[in-house]
């Protein structure tokens, strides 16, 4: 089966579990709305979703460059000097480790709502996939090839450039995979707790106004944007490393 | 030295041999000694191959004159320079027993690699060194598209594509079938006859050495040391595999046995 009629199929058997649900589970429409109500939904309250999406995505997208720049940094870095692995290592660990949710508290009581602690949370929760699958590709060169370049005379950008980047790279792009969509829903869950503004914030709203249309619309426009993360950093990998499969 | 760029291709000390290796040693830091005491020239144009047991220190041999190791002691000069400073002047190929291509290029952008890194403009031409290595219907596939022997031409190519004074071949041909292997082995000949760069083989086919060689040097081991070192006095082109050649046959089985007797003796 190809890719785009297993998604197709997936699709449309959502659409059919949603709709039996609705008629068949017994659930009142507050908590189980139908798709056409939640579309109705989407429609009526547009401006207020996309402010929230967009709010949700600068969110997201600022966070995951930070993430990106600290990766690479300590990545590359960690190649030329030595103890700075050794170094950051412990560090890395224990903040990937702790609970975000209890992070989460304390950069309320230190930080309110504003957009810093949002930042940090997206920050923690997609950096690490980065910097270790960059570690990882960056450990997989080509010693030998090092070595030829050595002995013409390589510049240390050179061998960067033509041995270790290329290395690196689909290891890179893998980890865009994962980490892309992590950082929306890093997000989300920030705002969830940290914010008046974005998806999180519609989420909470919808739950304590018991507004189940409104989580739905929520539910789908963060999933939209999840796969939509997913499926560039799929398509520009595989555009990227296109002669793998040549 | 001290004067030239590093981008210049001007060797100085033409006078002296290619390759000298006095008094080297080489000591691992577990204290075990993997060569001891190598005196080794190789004069310009001319092509030795080293010979000897796994652990004889083969490569480690080759990878000192190639600036990669640095000896425990005695001095390697290559070009009458550092081996580190023959590699500055753009003046070495190597190529190992392993193809080291850049896998996201193509067998021509990995051989035009080495000219944009050694920023040599009176190199080869590329695609027609490929078709002269008969590869001129693959000069754009990517090297996992090649086969093992197509990929270990490459190698050779990006390896002599600057035209370096010094080649480095750490068993080039080790990986391929004993059939592939022949005829590469036949055609690096043909190779190395046309462009005649000094040349450090290191093998374990005593065949490959025979043909290629103009000097086979035998080492013992535990620690590494010369134990022969013969000259190969046969014309070339050596074309062996067509007809039987007793020349040949008599000079391969001299080799052997210089070899069997070092092996013994290091008991094996």
């Amino acid at each position: 089966m190809s890719d785009r009629r297993a998604y197709l199929l997936m699709l449309v058997s959502v659409a059919v579990i949603w709709l039996l649900a609705v008629r068949w589970s017994g659930l009142p429409p507050l908590t189980l709305p139908s798709p056409a109500k939640v579309g109705e939904v989407l429609w009526d309250e547009r401006s207020a979703m996309l402010e929230g999406t967009l709010s949700t995505l600068f969110t997201a997208l600022l966070g995951y460059a930070v993430a990106n720049v600290i990766a690479l940094s300590l990545a590359i870095g960690s190649v030329y000097i030595r103890w700075l692995e050794a170094f950051s290592t412990p560090w890395v660990v224990v903040l990937k480790n702790i609970p975000f949710v209890a992070l989460a508290s304390l950069l309320i009581i230190t930080m309110g709502s504003s957009l810093l602690p949002r930042l940090i949370i997206v920050v923690l929760v997609c950096f690490h996939p980065l910097l270790a699958n960059l570690n990882q590709g960056l450990k997989a060169a080509d010693r030998v090839l090092i070595d030829r370049m050595r002995t013409l005379d390589g510049s240390r950008w050179e061998i960067f450039r033509y041995v270790l980047w290329p290395s690196a790279l689909p290891y890179y792009l893998a980890a865009h995979e994962i980490a892309f969509t992590t950082s929306i829903v890093g997000a989300i869950v920030a705002e969830w707790f940290l914010s008046r503004q974005g998806l999180g914030h519609i989420l909470v709203k919808g739950m304590t106004e018991y507004r189940g249309d409104r989580i739905y619309a929520a539910t789908l426009i963060s999933s939209v944007l999840s796969f939509g993360a997913y499926w560039i950093c799929r398509a520009a990998g595989r555009h990227l490393t296109r002669w793998q499969r040549a | 030295m001290t004067a030239s760029s590093p981008k210049s291709t001007a060797v100085p000390l033409e006078a002296a041999p290619a390759i000298r290796l006095k008094g080297v040693s080489k000591r691992f830091k577990a204290g075990t000694d993997i060569l001891s005491g190598i005196d080794l020239s190789v004069a310009r144009g001319e092509l030795v191959a080293l010979v000897g047991a796994s652990g004889c220190g083969k490569t480690t041999l080759l990878g000192m004159a190639a600036g990669l190791e640095e000896p425990s002691e005695g001095t390697v000069e290559v070009l009458g320079v550092s081996p580190a400073q023959a590699c500055a002047l753009r003046q070495v190929g190597v190529a190992f027993q392993r193809a080291a291509l850049v896998p996201s290029r193509t067998a021509l952008e990995n051989v035009q690699l080495t000219l944009a890194i050694t920023r040599r403009t009176d190199g080869l031409d590329p695609s027609q060194l490929l078709r002269d290595f008969g590869l001129g219907e693959h000069l754009h596939a990517y090297p996992h598209q090649l086969s093992g022997g197509m990929q270990q031409r490459v190698n050779i190519a990006a390896a002599l594509v600057h035209q370096p004074q010094i080649l480095l071949l750490d068993e080039p041909l080790g990986a391929l079938d004993e059939i592939t292997r022949e005829s590469m082995t036949e055609w690096l000949a043909g190779v190395l006859a046309r462009t005649r760069p000094t040349t450090l083989l290191v093998t374990h086919s005593v065949e490959e050495a025979v043909v290629l060689a103009d000097r086979v040097v035998i080492l013992s081991r535990y620690p590494g040391r010369i134990a022969h070192d013969l000259p190969i006095h046969l014309p070339r082109p050596r074309d062996i595999w067509g007809k039987p050649n007793p020349d040949f046959q008599e000079a391969v089985r001299t080799v052997r046995s210089h070899l069997h007797a070092v092996l013994r003796a290091t008991g094996l």
